[in-house]
């Protein structure tokens, strides 16, 4: 693994963890509640997962603790498109 | 107004109790458990005994969740269900009407039947009160040996080795969990437990527990050897809580027979979760099922049948997740190997279709200490299991779900040392793209 690699990974990172949001698979969480209790700024993360919905709480940091610890790969980080959003919506104007 | 009746508050219980909510706002629904504490996640209990999260962590929905749906769960425990009257009687003799009913109780741990079992010490982990009663023991114990060859059983394993305690594990066979599990599998699991410092002790099945002052003090194993221990913790299987419906004059078996709508020999009484065998059209035959997700949909689909909205239950393809010595594990579709070995019946967490011999190719795959496993058919991919890294796992559980023929990269994935991850994005890709366009 060379530099250019390692700084092309964590500009992948970085970039995934700036316009990404946390999705749920819910068909892999049973409701045991390590992404709530680990939740830096108290998200209730796991009724997103019991309901299938992105965390969309405008506080969640994309920090990634949740998806770190859950235990059964529940949760992972999907790259949403709002940078793409805003350059349509000034095209529009 | 009708009024539903759900005994149990399980996963099944409460997704009934949320689908009929959905179809019926003034609907009367009761939802009747035996245990104090209301709905939690027994998955959970693993992390719990761990010291991942306390144990208020394990409860969902909260009050407010349960007045937001306009229920108000009673604690007691159901004699039978007087089909004839349409009313359930209670242990305090109360006596409550019902229109339709859920039977949503579950299953419980198997016991052993060794001489000692019920010394004081001799643990399982079932509900509550057994994870409560072990983080309780755990206080004082010095050592103790795990029975059991399924998922609860490394669950206790685990569990008991984080809170210091020595950790014996007896294996009946050569190896962990040999009808799932391949032998590199199963060694990955060993070595990652015998690091944490579990002794594992193959070859080896409990003939006795022993104890002092009605305390259990060591085991025997049947080739005569003696471990010191004040813990025995058992895992060797669990069964359906039928005994309600058994006394209730229902048609069971295994479980409670329902057919494919849920619904058991009486039209009014319905039944989900662990405790349901349930007809699968497909397959043509009766199904038990021990797992959250599928308790949920059953569940739901029950509810929303009891409700008048038909809807038919069908058996996705058999998925499970779980942490296995700390590696996140996906099993999908069929991957046993057809023996049995330190399984005895059903293990929580379990699914009867991975026991059936597969008639496929096994093509492999090692990156570190991540592992990929695939069983691949004629057309079809035909299960996986994916240990560490899961980023594969939503591609395969999609392609084998979907029952996606796979005969173009059939040969590709059979040659020696197959570039297996890139081979199965870049199909799923594909396919994800043909599929949307399809259906879009």
């Amino acid at each position: 693994m060379n530099l250019r690699h390692l700084i092309k990974q964590e500009y992948s990172r970085r970039q995934t963890l700036v316009e990404g949001c946390v999705v749920p698979e819910s068909a892999r969480c049973v409701q045991c509640g390590i992404c709530s209790y680990a939740c830096p700024i108290g998200i209730d993360v796991r009724r997103y997962a019991w309901n299938g919905e992105p965390i969309k709480d405008s506080y969640c940091l994309t920090c990634g603790e949740c998806v770190a610890r859950c235990p059964r790969g529940v949760l992972r980080f999907e790259r949403s498109n709002i940078f793409e959003l805003g350059k349509l919506n000034k095209s529009w104007e | 107004m009708r009024r539903y009746v759900i005994i149990g508050t399980g996963a099944a219980g409460i997704a009934a109790a949320q689908a009929i909510r959905s179809k019926d706002p003034t609907a009367d629904i009761l939802p009747i458990c035996e245990e104090p504490y209301g709905f939690y996640s027994r998955p959970g209990l693993a992390y719990y005994l761990t010291g991942e999260i306390p144990e208020r962590q394990l409860y969902p929905f909260s009050e407010k969740d349960f007045r937001r749906l306009n229920l108000r769960p009673l604690h007691a425990c159901v004699t039978r269900v007087d089909r004839f009257e349409h009313r359930i009687e209670l242990h305090d003799g109360t006596i409550v009407p019902y229109d339709r009913v859920l039977i949503a109780t579950g299953a419980r741990a198997a016991g052993s039947k060794v001489p000692g079992s019920n010394l004081e010490g001799v643990i399982k982990l079932d509900n509550m009160d057994d994870a409560r009663r072990i983080v309780k023991m755990t206080r004082n114990a010095r050592s103790a040996v795990v029975v059991g060859g399924g998922i609860t059983a490394l669950e206790l394993v685990e569990g008991l080795r984080a809170r210091g305690v020595k950790t014996h594990y007896l294996l009946r066979r050569d190896r962990y969990w040999s009808n799932v599990l391949d032998e590199t599998e199963s060694r990955i699991v060993e070595n990652r437990l015998k690091e944490e410092g579990v002794l594992i002790h193959y070859h080896s099945e409990l003939a006795e527990i022993l104890g002092r002052h009605g305390r259990v003090s060591a085991v025997r194993t049947q080739d005569g050897r003696y471990i010191q221990c004040e813990l025995v913790a058992i895992a060797i299987g669990i069964h359906p809580r039928k005994e309600l419906a058994e006394a209730s004059g229902l048609e069971t078996d295994r479980g409670i027979l329902v057919n494919e709508y849920l619904q058991t020999s009486q039209p009014d009484i319905f039944a989900a979760g662990d405790v349901a065998q349930v007809y699968d059209p497909f397959m043509g035959k009766s199904i038990l099922d021990s797992l959250w997700g599928p308790a949920r949909e059953q569940g739901y689909a029950a509810g929303l049948n009891m409700c008048g909205q038909k809807t038919i239950y069908v058996k996705t393809v058999a998925f499970n997740v779980t942490r296995l010595a700390g590696l996140t594990t996906t099993i999908i579709g069929t991957v046993g190997n057809g023996s049995d070995d330190d399984v005895v019946g059903i293990m929580r967490g379990d699914s009867e279709t991975w026991r059936q011999l597969p008639d496929a190719i096994a093509a492999q795959d090692n990156f570190n200490v991540n592992r990929l496993r695939i069983l691949v058919g004629k057309q079809t991919l035909i299960g996986a299991i994916v240990m560490g890294d899961q980023t594969l796992s939503r591609p395969l559980h999609q392609l084998i779900e979907k029952r996606v023929d796979t005969t173009d990269i059939r040969r590709h994935l059979l040659k020696p040392n197959p570039p297996l991850a890139d081979l199965i994005v870049d199909f799923w890709t594909q396919w994800r793209e043909s599929y949307a366009s399809q259906y879009a």
